[in-house]
């Protein structure tokens, strides 16, 4: 027999006080690592979605930043316009490298029911566009043709192999792009030609016509020069251009951010209290522990185990209990977050994406270490206090 | 060899007073002897056997065992000393709870032994054989009765076949027919094992069972051969 | 030990027989429109049929786990916990599914909670099985 054998077999001595540090063990690693894989998720989420959106600011008509930020992070569909002519005003500012517009479009609601309702549509230009033409290039080597589209992680086919209906007209779903956690997970990507092809076709085709006003867009992608100051940029720009607003991405999803900021917060404090708690109730018990069984402890230091055996007795239960409590939680807080990640979506109101499995197995590591901790930390005092003490005394009535 | 000498234990009860269980008490008991400490309750005797084993500090004095001076060592030598050479009989049930039998006898050589496993295994059912509860290997202490009780205790004492073995009342909780088999018992292991017994008790009935008995009141020796 | 278990399997098997009943698109008033106008229900619903055909034997074990008098008996019934446990998580997800889109109640409630189950009454059930079968064996 030995430490670990023994420590087991106090374990279940007595099961409700090793119930109840172990309960304590997994409200810890599983709070921990919920707000860990919600937060970091979410800023990856961020992330992705601007990587993905691939420019340094996005102008749209003014009103309409709240609108664009939903339609990217939450796949809600939008629509608004501004004059096309407003590309080339843009393109004259000193400063910019590349602008590129863009069309955003909305399905009809429930249109292709059970595949994906309400799709987030974005045309592009394919002669000034620097966001999907690089991708289609590094995984195709062409463009995408009249008719052909590029779907988010979500998208997949509802008409045979390839194709999907939308407004009456039959598009073939190309390839999908790797997930980012966001609406754009939800949202469909053609070229103007097929824009425009869909909306003439629309007429005659669709339940309902899609309408595109003529001479118009609905946000202009820029990538600025090397060097350039971004902020200048955007005052030189609603400067030049009325009625726009230039979202720099950097300050994208603001509001979203500051949601998640206001949700960290609160998580932060809920955690901090049910740490605490957490580690005096742990303290409690394994103090009533202690000396409950202080005649125990004494007869095995009179039998000739050291006062570092009983320490490392009572440390090895602690661990024992906090592992057990703390991979549980961990497990059904990994668990929980996967399957419930649509709905948890919907109820925080920003996306957020799971970690790769590498990250993750460092987040669990982390939560288990923070179980450890803990219970390790609470269950200290006593055991020094029981293992420093004179087995005479201890064995006494 | 056990040697104390003039040993003092004083307890402190807080707010600078403090009370003396053990005054000046100097004893040799050599290998091979059965001693019986015999005093009322409050006499000292079970300090005394406490500070026999190491398992409190005198306020003053010194503790040989065998020529070793216990409190010149380590916690860990003294440990591993006490685990060797001493086996300790309780006065109360002093079996762990949520071990078997089994369990319960091959505890001390967690702490240190000799043998490989297979020779602990060996060891263990013998001595659990002997004390006549063979047929209870896997039992809980709680399925046993306070006279069986004890019986695993004196067999886990023995366990790493110490010189000593230092019994702290071990008959007080049990019914006469069941002190009696259990005196018959340490007779018995002192005879065939030779081992030195060293064993206080409030009941000096039990006084002829040793080859030495000594008489404790008030923290002294006030009867007996105490000194060679 | 055995009532804890007993117990935990008719929650589970209350919680996936109940739950699809009000988490499926049927519920909500969404159905498959087919090309010749007839409606009918989808993929989500018959899972939801399928998975109370999986709560009632579980909620029998269950209560036959609170009943059982011998171990032998318990390790049996907590061999048909796991196998049940295992067809509520394959309902949803390979043998029938749920619908595709990601913001059908069904995907964001009703799947994940068939599989939470699932999961819970096959974990539990293992676990209350090796611990049975260790207090069967005799010990050293």
């Amino acid at each position: 027999m030995n430490l670990l054998q023994l420590a087991l077999k106090n374990i279940s001595g007595n099961s409700f006080r090793s119930g109840v540090v172990s309960l304590c063990a997994f409200l810890v690693a599983a709070f921990a690592l919920t707000t860990t894989l919600l937060m970091r998720g979410a800023e990856t989420s961020l992330r992705l979605a601007l990587d993905r959106l691939g420019a340094d600011i996005v102008v749209v008509p003014a009103g309409s930043e709240a609108k664009i930020e939903s339609a990217l992070l939450m796949g809600v569909p939008v629509k608004f316009w501004m004059p096309e002519d407003n590309v080339h005003k843009i393109a004259a500012i000193p400063g910019i490298e590349a602008v590129s517009p863009q069309l955003y479009l909305a399905t009809l609601t429930g249109a292709s029911c059970c595949s994906v309702s309400d799709m987030f549509m974005i045309a592009y230009d394919p002669l000034t566009d620097f966001t999907i033409q690089p991708w289609l290039e590094q995984n195709f080597g062409d463009d995408l043709r009249l008719g052909e589209v590029v779907g988010g992680s979500y998208i997949s086919a509802t008409e045979g192999d390839q194709n999907i209906k939308i407004y009456g007209y039959l598009v073939t779903l190309k390839a999908n792009l790797e997930p980012t956690g966001t609406g754009l997970d939800q949202s469909m990507f053609f070229t103007f030609n097929t824009a425009y092809d869909i909306a003439s076709k629309s007429a005659t085709q669709a339940d309902e016509q899609l309408v595109i006003p003529p001479d118009s867009i609905s946000a202009v992608l820029i990538k600025a020069a090397p060097g350039s100051d971004l902020y200048a940029l955007s005052a030189h720009i609603m400067r030049e251009v009325s009625d726009v607003t230039p979202i720099l991405s950097s300050n994208m999803f603001q509001s979203y951010r500051q949601q998640m900021t206001g949700l960290l917060k609160t998580i932060l404090v809920i955690m901090a209290i049910t740490w605490g708690l957490s580690i005096v109730l742990i303290g409690l018990i394994f103090s009533m522990a202690a000396n409950e069984r202080r005649k125990e402890l004494g007869v095995i230091r009179a039998i000739g185990a050291t006062r570092r055996f009983v320490f490392q007795s009572l440390l090895m239960e602690a661990s024992l209990l906090a592992f057990a409590g703390g991979a549980t939680g961990i497990a059904l807080s990994v668990l929980s977050v996967t399957i419930f990640r649509n709905l948890l979506i919907s109820s925080l109101g920003f996306p957020f994406l799971l970690p790769s499995p590498a990250v993750l197995f460092l987040q669990i590591g982390i939560g288990l270490v923070l179980a450890l901790f803990s219970v390790n930390l609470a269950a200290l005092f006593p055991a020094i206090k029981i293992s420093r003490q004179d087995p005479a005394i201890a064995m006494r009535e | 060899m056990i040697k104390l000498d003039d040993i003092i234990k004083d307890y402190s009860l807080g707010k600078g007073s403090s009370v003396s269980a053990v005054r000046g008490v100097s004893l040799q008991i050599n290998p091979g002897e059965f001693v019986i400490i015999v005093g009322r309750s409050g006499s000292g005797k079970t300090t005394l056997l406490n500070l026999t084993a190491g398992l409190t500090r005198p306020t003053s004095g010194t503790v040989l065992l065998d020529g070793i001076n216990l409190w010149s060592l380590s916690d860990k030598q003294q440990s591993h000393l006490r685990s060797q050479k001493i086996g300790f009989v309780f006065q109360f049930p002093s079996l762990l709870p949520t071990l078997t039998v089994y369990e319960n006898v091959v505890l001390p050589t967690v702490f240190s032994t000799k043998l490989n496993p297979a020779q602990i295994s060996e060891r263990a059912k013998l001595l659990i054989n002997q004390v006549g509860l063979g047929e209870k290997l896997v039992a809980f202490p709680r399925q046993l009765s306070a006279g069986q009780q004890q019986r695993v205790v004196i067999a886990r004492a023995l366990m790493n076949q110490p010189e000593v073995l230092l019994a702290d009342e071990p008959t007080s909780n049990l019914d006469e027919r069941t002190e009696l088999e259990i005196m018959d018992l340490f007779r018995d292991l002192h005879l065939s094992l030779g081992i030195t017994i060293v064993m206080v008790t409030h009941t000096r009935q039990l006084v002829s069972y040793g080859t030495r008995a000594i008489e404790m009141a008030e923290g002294r020796i006030v009867n007996g051969n105490h000194r060679e | 030990m055995r009532k804890l278990m007993g117990g935990i399997s008719i929650v589970l098997a209350l919680v996936i027989g109940i739950l699809p009943a009000f988490t499926d698109c049927q519920s909500q008033g969404r159905s498959l429109e087919l090309a010749n106008g007839k409606t009918v229900p989808m993929k989500c619903h018959w899972t939801g049929i399928a998975s109370i055909g999986v709560a009632v034997p579980l909620g029998l074990v269950g209560l036959s786990e609170i009943l059982s008098k011998r171990k032998e008996t318990f390790n049996i019934l907590s061999m048909f916990g796991v196998v049940l446990g295992a067809l509520a998580i394959l309902f949803p997800t390979v043998l029938i599914g749920v619908c595709a889109n990601p913001d059908m109640v069904c995907n964001m409630i009703m799947k994940p909670a068939l599989i939470l189950s699932g999961t819970l009454a096959v974990g539990a059930s293992m676990i209350f099985f090796v611990s049975t079968r260790k207090t069967m064996e005799p010990a050293a």
